[in-house]
């Protein structure tokens, strides 16, 4: 292997990795909230929301560990400005932008997130739903931009049906599904009583 | 007015409540203040309801300023049963 693959090695591995840990993300964030995993016991919600949690910085590694290592490949025809301007490659400048756009997404999803409740009531929520859409951009930046599509077809395929099939199911599941409607009281552990807070 | 929406005296001890109505399970309360609130199987906060103390109260406020719902809320504890004193 020469050392001028490298880079191009390194992206397209970078890349892969990537994918997949956002995959993870997505998926382990779907579950989240998905009305199903009241029938599921394992994995415990707090172990699911702790992997969430853990995989959205190192996807965010994997994924500008990809970029960096494209724009220093010479022969990939993305450089700095294909990067950070959707458009502005000269290798499948659509696919490109895809790819760039989603990382835009992803940063803000999980900027606001990571965020949440430091400055006021930072509206992460609303935020956190353009997930979606990066994901549906990176999928399609994944088989447009990428070289060996036909090799990773499979995964595709494979891991879009599953986010697709959780995001429909968690969408279309009767909200009364969750229980905790029915519990209320269940929450507390001590009896404070609920007192009113003091104005200024 | 609800509880939610007036201001808290910035040194006055909290306890932490929960909702469970307007509560959806989103859990960032208990990624954020671990130490006082956990998720039940389903995904929903078991919130423990004695006074914060006062080194936890700015990690028990950012917990209540991120959930999206405005589920979880903080109330003021009299002095009297935290042992605190409270500046008038």
């Amino acid at each position: 292997m020469s050392t001028q693959m490298l880079p191009w090695i390194l992206g397209r591995g970078l890349g892969i990795a990537g994918y997949l840990s956002l995959f993870g993300l997505t998926a382990f964030g779907l579950w989240l909230r998905h009305p199903w995993r009241i029938r599921v016991s394992k994995p415990a919600p707090e172990t699911v929301l702790r992997v969430h949690a853990v995989l959205a910085p190192l996807t965010l590694v994997l994924i500008v560990g990809h970029v960096i290592a494209l724009v220093l490949d010479r022969y990939a025809g993305v450089g700095w400005l294909g990067a950070v301007a959707p458009g502005g490659s000269s290798y499948r400048p659509l696919a490109v932008a895809l790819g760039t756009l989603s990382l835009y997404f992803g940063a803000i999803v999980g900027a606001t997130a990571a965020l949440a409740g430091r400055w006021g009531r930072l509206p992460w929520l609303p935020v956190h739903r353009l997930a979606s859409l990066a994901f549906v951009a990176v999928w399609l930046h994944g088989i447009l931009a990428g070289s060996d599509t036909k090799v990773m077809l499979p995964i595709y395929i494979v891991t879009g049906a599953l986010t697709l099939a959780g995001w429909m199911t968690r969408r279309l599941a009767k909200p009364s599904l969750t229980p905790h409607r029915e519990r209320p009281a269940a929450a507390d552990r001590t009896d404070v009583p609920m007192l009113t807070a003091g104005r200024r | 007015m609800t509880v939610r929406e007036q201001r808290l005296d910035d040194e006055a001890p909290v306890a932490l409540a929960i909702d469970m109505i307007r509560c959806d399970g989103h859990g960032i309360c208990a990624w954020l203040f671990p130490d006082r609130i956990t998720l039940d199987r389903w995904g929903f906060p078991l919130v423990d309801r004695s006074p914060v103390a006062h080194e936890d109260r700015n990690r028990a406020m950012r917990a209540v300023r991120a959930c999206p719902r405005a589920a979880l809320i903080a109330n003021t504890v009299p002095a009297a049963r935290t042992g605190a004193t409270v500046q008038p």
